[in-house]
């Protein structure tokens, strides 16, 4: 089945560059939606259901962490599976993203094949 | 030698996350670690090896299950990371290095490059007018997010994009960033220069960027290794933490809020696109008026299609209104050029400067704000240089040390006004009327106002510094100010007091786009004249017209004597009459002259859009362009000033 | 009204680049060409609007669909005597590249006659009349069905001030 993703990141020209490598994994990709921050994704899940979500880190108005809180403690969205997408490569960083539930995490600038490498796994995670 | 560091430390990073994601594949492990063990000892990383090649022993242990990977690795990676990121450096985000080659071919797509272009250059001016409130208040934590979260964007949109050198500059702004965001380095000027160099740096890429893409010679690149090392030794906490917080020379306000740089409600248009629109706009109001004052329609004297072609004429009114309202934008921007340069040039002369702004959100037209950005740099720069005093001569004169220049737009009858002052020294008399004499502009004995004395600083060469410095040395006097100012149809008017300041007021139209013009017509031909250069017009009497000299005719209008132009005569048409009495005179003002201008009749009163003649037409003359009247026939608008200054030439 | 034709220039696989699509039109009792890849229409003549201070070849402005561009008398630009507008009077308007922005311009001829595709070998180069004005703007001459065409290079005529060498083709 077709998979609907959310992007999250504050920077737009960045969300249509991830789009566009989302397009080229090869995987079978529904609906794409954005949102510029946190809270406009909290908004997005409460209206869609989104099988993925790829999100920033540094956002203004909540960010990725916060976000990642927000929907652990959701009983529905805390489901959803989460794709850190980061220029932060630091173990700290991505021990404590995971720690809060993230699935995945990918390092900015990537390819499409690893992020469909890091879509599938993150998604499989769910299923099991 | 920086390439290589940040090769094994993007390496380094590599296998931080393979652990942290859990990778048990120990071959790969194997592989992996013996590259950075091979790295690093070809790069002289002896502490990076030696971590390397201490994981590498572990890895048996692992393979037989003795702990999990990230019990046995969890120290060794860390460790990993902080000796391959350098002793300087805290771990922070590492940037990707520029051997790796782009992921995806997105540096290739012109779209994706221009919407960088785009987004970055909002960034940039979000950090410029954030590193002002910076300076002056360096807790204000939101101002440090705003910057730090700016270069973090365009790095990771540089990333993708594989520019090296943009990306690298903002990686290295962004670690200094984030040890003042961690409080661990003070933002002193320094810093703020520091940033603001890397902003100039990155605006200096995004426009040969821009060269490029428009298939252009982007030019020189600029000097990358000696800002990125200024940035890293801005970067070494112990120094500038220890360094005493330089008093700033210059404070500047904020000249406009946090605004959110995009909101959902808004759209980037292309500009070309702005104007065709508002071209079309113009066009279909002309289109609307042939319509309905078309003869065979009017014979059919229906009141239903009356009332639909006044409806028609309300709404394509409303569209081209709307249309043209698009290109308004507020002068905020242009103000925050100035604030920035009243900020430098106070570094640099030495000066105490606060710069204020009033009516930063009055809109003007994009082109006037774009055409208005020279003429108001050399104002300022005039202000700071000549204007205000050092510091020492402003205390002996009992003022506050620090000047003050003052920047403020609004709106009156129709017009913005752009008021440029500071509280400086003022003009001085004696001094301007000494050079006028010495000049030959002035003769002994004649009496001036303060007015028509102030006004001989547009004069060509004219120029009382007593010192050329660096800052206005350059060449340009105020007399190219003003014909700036005048070329946008604007006036520029001088107040100034001994001691206390000077004031400009720029005088400015709302638009470029479209102008109130007098039809009126001469012989066969007709032209449009700007109604704001228009005082009145009048049938004359044959008795008030005389000849002086035998040669140039002058018409006694309300107890002055002002030069008629016969306008048949400047253009070369032939007219309907040479009879004075058969003509009217238009009063005009040209520059700072009134005159008469005898034309065959008026037609009428109409708000037009100007046109441009085209390239080779373009520096006509006399004429400032054209207009498309009701008929669909092009009408000359005329520049009054040239045709006045044709004559007596 | 217009007949627009903007058609994409066939690549001349004789390699002479100057074989193609040529736009003809004729001045007194020559026929000139140009290529039609320049032109962007062919009006009827219409009012025209004299701008002051110009050469007397640019006869003024007129409005093309909301733009407002030059006219240029391409008699007085050839040093020909003037004549009065008729009916078959066209405005043919060009389109040349400019610094970065493509300038229009409408060239004012007696009238248009026909679009013709001119091979490599029915173009001849333009014989040098001594002067060393061989004219950059003279691309050659062809001869089709016994009538001699002038080829014009027309962003050279356009571009320069003096246009020596015509008057001596049209006299022969």
């Amino acid at each position: 089945m077709a998979l609907n993703i959310l992007i999250v990141d504050d920077s737009p020209v960045m969300r249509s560059f991830i789009r566009r490598v989302v397009g080229l994994t090869g995987l079978d990709i529904g609906e794409i939606c954005e949102a510029g921050h946190g809270r406009e994704a909290l908004a997005v899940l409460g209206v869609r259901w989104m099988d993925l979500v790829l999100t920033d880190i540094n956002m203004p108005d909540m960010n990725g962490e916060e976000l990642l809180r927000h929907m652990e403690q959701d009983e529905l969205l805390r489901t959803v599976p989460v794709i850190v997408v980061s220029t932060d490569a630091s173990v700290n960083r991505v021990q404590k993203m995971m720690a809060l539930g993230a699935r995945g995490y990918v390092t900015k600038p990537f390819a499409p094949d690893s992020l469909a490498a890091e879509m599938e796994r993150a998604l499989e995670v769910t299923h099991a | 030698m920086f390439e290589a560091g940040n090769l094994l430390r993007q390496r380094v990073d590599d296998l931080a996350t393979r652990l942290v994601m859990g990778e048990t594949d120990v071959t790969l492990w194997s592989t992996l670690l013996g590259n950075v063990r091979e790295q690093a000892e070809a790069g002289g990383e002896a502490e990076v090896a030696r971590l390397a090649a201490q994981a590498i022993d572990k890895l048996p242990s692992a393979a037989a299950g003795v702990a999990s990977f990230e019990v046995l690795f969890s120290a060794d990676i860390l460790a990993l990371q902080k000796a391959a990121a350098g002793e300087s450096a805290p771990v922070t985000a590492p940037a990707p290095g520029p051997v790796k080659a782009p992921p995806v071919a997105l540096g290739e797509d012109p779209e994706m490059i221009a919407d960088f272009i785009l987004e970055s250059r909002e960034h940039l001016h979000q950090v410029e007018i954030q590193m002002m409130t910076l300076e002056k208040d360096p807790g204000d934590m939101e101002a440090i997010n705003t910057v730090f979260r700016g270069f973090h964007t365009i790095k990771g949109l540089a990333g993708f994009l594989d520019f090296a050198d943009i990306r690298e500059v903002a990686h290295e702004t962004e670690t200094l960033l984030d040890l003042a965001r961690n409080q661990e380095v003070r933002i002193t000027s320094r810093i703020v220069d520091l940033v603001l160099a890397a902003a100039d740096f990155l605006k200096v890429w995004l426009t040969r960027l821009e060269a490029q893409l428009a298939g252009g010679d982007p030019g020189p690149a600029p000097e990358t290794a000696l800002l990125l090392e200024r940035l890293k030794q801005g970067a070494t906490p112990g120094e500038s933490a220890v360094a005493a917080p330089a008093t700033p020379a210059v404070t500047t306000a904020p000249v406009v809020n946090t605004a959110p740089a995009a909101s959902a409600s808004s759209v980037k248009v292309d500009t070309s696109k702005l104007d065709a629109l508002v071209d079309m706009a113009g066009e279909m109001v002309i289109a609307q008026a042939m319509v309905r004052h078309h003869p065979e329609l009017a014979a059919l004297q229906s009141p239903a299609l009356l009332r639909s072609l006044a409806q028609l004429a309300r709404i394509t009114g409303e569209v081209q209104k709307t249309a043209m309202s698009m290109r308004m934008v507020p002068v905020a921007g242009l103000f925050q050029k100035m604030n920035r340069l009243v900020r430098d040039l106070g570094r640099k002369t030495g000066k105490q400067a606060e710069m204020e702004a009033f009516g930063a959100e009055t809109e003007l037209d994009r082109n006037v704000v774009e055409e208005l950005a020279d003429p108001l740099m050399h104002m300022v720069r005039n202000a700071m240089d000549h204007g205000l005093e050092p510091p020492e001569e402003r205390r002996a004169a009992g003022k506050d040390p620090q000047g003050r220049v003052r920047l403020k737009a609004s709106h009156q009858a129709g017009h913005i006004v752009i008021e440029i002052a500071d509280d400086g020294r003022g003009l001085v008399r004696e001094k301007i009327l000494a050079k006028a004499r010495r000049t030959g502009l002035v003769e002994d004995g004649e009496h001036l106002s303060d007015h028509d004395v102030f006004n001989y600083i547009f004069h060509p060469g004219f120029s009382t510094a007593a010192q050329v410095t660096d800052v206005s040395g350059r060449g340009v006097g105020m007399d190219v100010v003003k014909r700036q100012i005048q070329k946008l149809r604007g006036r520029i008017d001088i107040e100034s007091q001994p001691g206390q300041g000077t004031s400009f007021f720029l005088r400015l139209p709302l638009t470029l786009a479209m102008i109130d013009g007098l039809v009126v017509g001469v012989g066969q031909e007709r032209y449009v004249l700007p109604i704001f250069s228009v005082h009145e017009v009048l049938q004359p009497k044959a008795e008030m017209i005389f000849t002086v000299e035998g040669r140039q005719e002058m018409a006694m209008v309300r107890e002055s004597l002002l030069p008629v132009v016969r306008l048949y005569r400047r253009l070369g048409v032939a007219p309907c009459s040479e009879e004075a009495a058969e003509c009217l005179l238009v009063v005009a003002e040209a520059g700072d002259q009134r005159f008469c201008l005898m034309v065959d009749k008026l037609i009428g009163k109409q708000e037009v859009v100007i046109k441009s003649l085209g390239e080779q037409l373009r520096d006509t003359p006399g004429v400032a362009g054209g207009a498309i009247l009701g008929d669909g026939r092009v009408s000359l608008i005329l520049d009054l000033d040239r045709i006045y200054r044709l004559g007596t030439a | 009204m217009s007949i627009a034709t903007i058609e994409k220039m066939p690549t001349a696989l004789s390699g002479d680049a100057r074989a193609g699509k040529y736009l003809t039109f004729v001045l007194g009792r020559e026929e000139f060409a140009i290529r039609v890849i320049k032109v962007r229409e062919i009006m009827k003549i219409q009012d025209i609007t004299a701008v002051p201070q110009t050469p007397g070849y640019v006869k003024g402005v007129i409005n093309l669909r909301g733009k407002v561009i030059p006219v240029v008398d391409l008699r007085l630009k050839f040093g020909l005597a003037e004549l009065e507008y008729t009916p078959r009077t066209c405005i043919i308007v060009v389109q040349m590249q400019g610094e970065g922005v493509t300038v229009q311009t409408g060239l004012v001829v007696d009238e248009v006659s026909e679009v013709l595709s001119l091979a490599a070998n029915e173009i001849e180069n333009t014989p040098d009349f001594g002067e060393g004005a061989g004219a950059a703007y003279l691309l050659g001459m062809a001869k089709v069905k016994g009538k001699v065409k002038i080829l014009l290079d027309i962003d050279q005529v356009l571009n320069s001030q003096e246009l020596g060498g015509v008057d001596a083709l049209i006299r022969k």
